[in-house]
């Protein structure tokens, strides 16, 4: 104990006699833990926290991969969606699971006080609260009674942060009645902080008995469609239960269900496929971290930054190992003469540990403020523009206990090494008066190479990582979207939420198109079903007068329900025909507008215009829809999906509306129509809440936002290794030319010319830089085939990104050795020669 | 009495490009507790070599090396860090004094690698301070000495924890005569209170503190004469 605080003290009076050298390592140290703390609580949030509930190792989530037909609706991965009566018959019959969920997201508008805001609401089972062992925050939460009879419950527990939002977390909301989607529903509890539901990246604001279902949700969703996907299913194992046991357990109860089912199925399945139907497996996969569709999403691009980051922390540990070497070379008689009083190498090794633990714990410190402050520039980006919800800034345990360990190992790291080589150089030399400290630091010299090779492998993978994903961002970016962004602005509304049937949505929506037209700078208004860009779709397979033969997985288009100048006012090309006009109304003929793709599979080598197409297929459908334009090809999804087929409606001619969202043109800034547009809404109704209210630049460059993120951080820690890089190549070259400032005086002596000499340096520094490169390719390639999935119009082995990493590599590696290589030509060599 | 050291055919080899070059020839001598022996000869001859091996701080030779009895040679590198630790202390030619430590803290470092609890340090510091003098002097470091109040420091540090054998070498090399008398006087003192004393010196004077004076030359042992008139 003694000793170790005599190590402290020591350590603490060596670093502060170099406050140079201190400064260097705990700023270098400082950025690396910082980028890193910021990055892993990304990643701890997004990819590894578990659920916050009872023993969330015990849950599992239910998937059942096979044949599936009728109404399906998923979030990613479909084998994950059940219809409400198999959910009914796994849970009652089964007795390896304590219990089985079942919950689905849907918007809501609630009213509360004649004010209206939309929020995310979760249909839950009876059991939902239960099975996950989640308690109350106040009042109480649903039980299986809840949840009974259809329709019966009208009952909500509100989640804590929107209680607190709305209610300012007041206990006597407790019976309060709120007007959820056009239904009175009496609050009966609210949740426990903390707890967010069981998929991360949501955050409900509300729970909702799923008996409610038909009440709550627009989509057509069921409890008694055996043919209807929609429900997610999470179960919690009976302790004890294995996974495999649970599995063979639950799948006994599956098959009669299969067996329930299968008369139900209307499509012309065959015998193979029936059969296989009735073979479909339940397959569980642990449920510990809830449902993964953000982790799917996301997960690539978060690992790629981690491992990203990691490297930059490593590179900054490498230079302060490199700094401690240089250092250790000038301290060697210090260890020799301690090594003559009796000093073990253990003690002198722990003594530097001790010295380069504490520069460490000073990176640490400053590190995690610094983290801490790129966590709040960082987290709320991330929540504003990828749409995931209940991320914080805030510095939790693990994130802590993650950055203190980084922390630690790279004091062990960067220490250990330099530790162990400069207390392994003989002592008698030093002793004896005799040699000068050169031969053991030429020893050094050799290692230290090896480490700024190491460098530069690193930032090679770095540059290459960054200069493909700044590509992808770039080709991204120059996409022909097919319409035109600038001076758009775009909005939504769901009226079907505030009770609005059909005939009175189309009402609205008429008027409202009317109105906004009528506003001052307003060139044009248009609307469509489906919001542009924002991910979703809505297809369905047609069938087309006269069209060839088309394979059963092509005969899917996507369809958007549009008004009058919803092709004007996006700027998308009419390339033929017309587009709609207030005449397409509900009871006109039914008219259509084809996407190119959609003419090109369907009417190849044809006119379309004038030809008939049909929704569904089957023997009964009549092609009664007419093709009355052709629009260029637009990307609707994403900017990075590929061009689909497309038909346009008018939005009049649908039996069913469920949102809109507006799109307007004006004439000036087109944020400053904002308000107004607002105004107008509220004007035609007071408790229709306008959502998603942008530009549509703003639009898309929230759908380029991961590719944007992962693009500039990869940049951001490229350039930092870099510069990391650059100073470990000019530190070791610096120490070079003093190391060999005899040498040189004595090759200038003899008639080098400065050429000459500066040859000398940029020899030294090939050296590192070809090892390093040699290394740092095969490396690079390695990232870039991993995260290939991030990439966009350009390949893993892009060859322009290469050479570009390489040329950087060149320039940085000649900026580090132009002072050396200066300082070394200005060597007299009279004064050299005398130099000891 | 058992020697205090005896070495028997010892043999230093250095190998360079496959050639070697010997620095130590068949040397065997023995050295008697409370003995104060001088090694003497030309540059190169090998002294400084003897001594680190003597000293324990070179383990690649051969021959035979007992120490008080014990065979160095047939001990591993933490025995004989042990040996050492236990009954040898150094004094240098350029004293070695650590620059970032204070002259108290100097006088420490033996002590610590020792295992002394921290009480007793501080009194045997105290104690050493008082003995050589420089009491005044403990919060000052080296760069703030002069080269003699260096030495003085030096030769402290190598008593304080009572060896057995004290190990100079030149340790007079870098100071006045009249500074170097003071040293020489010193080494007297402790001498005769018990302590074995082994130095390497060119200077006739400072031989003529010691009883035996060995000349080496090209690593052998070329001569012993015991020394009758010694000074004091
Ligand atoms: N690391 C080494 N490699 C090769 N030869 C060495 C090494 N160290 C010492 N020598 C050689 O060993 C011989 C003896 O050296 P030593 O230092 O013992 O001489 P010395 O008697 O102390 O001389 P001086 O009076 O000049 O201090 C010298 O010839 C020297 O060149
Ligand atoms: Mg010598």
């Amino acid at each position: 104990m003694q000793n170790l605080w005599k190590d402290i003290t020591f350590g603490l009076r060596m670093l502060s006699k170099s406050p140079g050298f201190t400064a260097i390592a705990v700023i270098t140290l400082a950025l690396g833990i910082g980028a890193n703390t910021a990055i892993f609580s990304l990643m701890n949030q997004i990819l590894l926290r578990q659920l916050p509930v009872e023993n969330p190792g015990e849950l599992v989530i239910l998937r059942a991969p096979g044949p599936a037909t009728g109404h399906i609706s998923s979030d990613g991965d479909s084998t994950e969606s059940f219809s409400y009566p198999i959910y009914k018959g796994l849970r009652d019959n089964n007795s390896v699971f304590s219990g089985i969920l079942a919950r689905y997201t849907f918007s809501a508008s609630v009213a509360n006080h004649g004010q209206t805001d939309r929020a995310t609401g979760e249909l839950v089972s009876g059991n939902y609260f239960g099975v996950l062992g989640v308690q109350p925050a106040v009042g109480r939460v649903f039980t299986p009674d809840d949840d009974r009879v259809p329709g019966a419950q009208p009952v909500v527990v509100l989640s804590y942060p929107y209680w607190t939002r709305h209610f300012g977390g007041n206990p006597t909301v407790l019976n309060k009645v709120l007007l959820i989607n056009n239904v009175e529903m009496t609050v009966v509890g609210v949740s426990p902080p903390g707890f967010f539901g069981v998929q991360v990246g949501q955050t409900p604001d509300i729970f909702v008995p799923m008996m409610m279902t038909a009440q709550m949700t627009l989509s057509g969703e069921t409890l008694d469609g055996w043919n209807d996907y929609w429900i997610k299913v999470l179960a919690r194992r009976k302790p004890g239960v294995s996974e495999k046991q649970a599995e063979a357990g639950i799948n006994t109860v599956y098959r009669p269900l299969l067996e329930e089912q299968l008369p139900l199925i209307k499509s012309g399945w065959n015998e193979d496929k029936r059969q296989k139907f009735l073979n479909k497996k339940i397959s569980l996969s642990p449920g510990a971290r809830g449902r993964t569709v953000l982790q799917r999403d996301s997960g690539s691009q978060i690992i790629t930054l981690f491992v990203m980051v990691a490297l930059v922390l490593l590179i900054a540990c490498t230079n302060v190992a490199n700094l401690l070497l240089a250092r250790g070379a000038s301290r060697q008689r210090e260890f020799a003469i301690r090594t003559a009083m009796g000093a073990s190498r253990g003690r002198m090794i722990r003594q530097l540990l001790a010295e380069s633990l504490l520069c460490a714990l000073g990176g640490g410190v400053l590190g995690i403020l610094l983290g801490t402050w790129l966590m709040r520039i960082l987290t709320p980006i991330v929540v504003a523009n990828a749409g995931i919800q209940g991320l914080t800034d805030k510095l939790d345990p693990s994130v802590l206990t993650f950055a203190l360990a980084a922390t630690i190992l790279s004091g062990i790291f960067f220490g250990l090494i330099p530790a162990w080589r400069v207390t392994r150089l003989g002592v008698s030399d030093v002793i004896k008066d005799q040699g000068s400290t050169s031969s053991a630091s030429v020893a050094h010299v050799g290692f230290r190479k090896v480490l700024v090779a190491g460098q530069v492998a690193f930032t090679m993978l770095l540059l290459a990582g960054a200069g493909l994903f700044m590509r992808s961002l770039w080709n991204l970016r120059n996409q022909d979207l097919g319409l035109k962004t600038d001076n758009v602005i775009t909005f939504s509304i769901e009226p079907p939420l505030n009770g609005y049937d059909t005939p009175r949505s189309i009402a609205l929506i008429d008027q409202l198109r009317e109105r906004i037209a009528a506003l001052p700078g307003v060139r044009s208004v248009g609307t469509g079903d489906i919001a542009t860009l924002s991910g979703d779709d809505e297809g369905s397979n047609i069938t087309a007068e006269g069209s060839p033969e088309i394979p059963e997985d092509l005969d899917d288009v996507d369809r958007v329900a549009v008004s009058p100048g919803y092709f004007s006012t996006l700027g998308i090309p009419l390339l033929s025909g017309r587009e709609f006009r207030e005449g397409d109304a509900a009871t006109a003929p039914k008219v259509a507008v084809a996407s190119e793709a959609m003419v090109k599979r369907f009417f190849p080598g044809r006119n379309p215009i004038g030809a008939h197409f049909a929704f569904g297929g089957g023997n009964k459908v009549k092609p009664d829809i007419e093709i009355v334009g052709v629009v260029k090809d637009v990307k609707q999804e994403h900017v990075s999906s590929a061009v689909q087929p497309y038909v346009y409606v008018p939005y009049a001619q649908r039996t069913k509306i469920t949102g809109m969202t507006f799109y307007v043109r004006s004439t000036q800034d087109p944020l400053l129509l904002g308000t107004s547009l607002q105004g107008e809404v509220r004007q035609m109704d007071a408790n229709l809440p306008v959502y998603d209210l942008k530009t549509m630049e703003r639009v898309v460059e929230e759908d380029l936002f991961s590719a944007r993120m992962v693009a500039v951080l990869s940049a951001a820690f490229a350039g930092l290794a870099a510069l990391l890089a650059a100073l470990g190549i000019y530190g070791v070259l610096a120490y070079l030319v003093v190391q060999r400032t005899r040498e040189i005086g004595i090759r200038m002596a003899l008639g080098a010319v400065a050429g000459q000499v500066r040859l000398l340096i940029v020899k030294e520094v090939g050296s590192m830089v070809l090892l390093g490169v040699g290394v740092g390719l095969p490396l690079a390639y390695g990232l870039a085939r991993f995260s290939e999935s991030l990439l966009y119009g350009v390949h893993a082995g892009d060859p322009a990104v290469y050479a570009l990493g390489l040329g950087l590599i060149g320039l940085i590696a000649l900026a580090a050795c132009f002072l050396p290589a200066r300082r070394a030509t200005r060597v007299d060599p009279l004064v050299a020669l005398r130099y000891q | 009495m058992e020697p205090l050291i005896q070495l028997r055919n010892m043999e230093k080899v250095y190998e360079a490009g496959g050639s070697k070059f010997y620095v130590l020839r068949r040397v065997s001598l023995e050295i008697q507790p409370g003995e104060f022996v001088t090694f003497m000869g030309p540059s190169g001859a090998g002294k400084s070599t003897l001594l680190s091996i003597i000293g324990m701080l070179d383990g690649s030779w051969t021959g035979e090396y007992y120490f008080n009895g014990e065979p160095v040679h047939r001990l591993n590198v933490k025995k004989r860090n042990e040996l050492h630790k236990a009954n040898i202390g150094f004094v240098f030619q350029s004293y070695h004094l650590i620059d970032n430590l204070t002259v108290f803290e100097n006088l420490e470092i033996p002590l610590s690698y020792k295992n002394v609890p921290h009480k007793e340090r501080v009194s045997l510091v105290c104690d050493i301070l008082d003995r050589f003098n420089i009491v005044g002097k403990k919060d000052l470091f080296p760069n703030q000495l002069s080269g003699g109040q260096q030495q003085l420091v030096g030769v402290a540090r190598a008593v304080i924890q009572s060896p057995k054998l004290i190990l100079a070498d030149e340790p007079t090399g870098n100071l006045h005569s009249a500074q170097g008398e003071e040293i020489m006087e010193l080494f007297r003192k402790l001498n005769e209170a018990g302590t074995s004393i082994i130095q390497v010196t060119h200077s006739e004077r400072n031989a003529a503190y010691s009883h035996r004076v060995i000349q080496l030359k090209d690593g052998w042992v070329v001569s012993e004469t015991s020394n009758a008139a010694r000074v004091g």
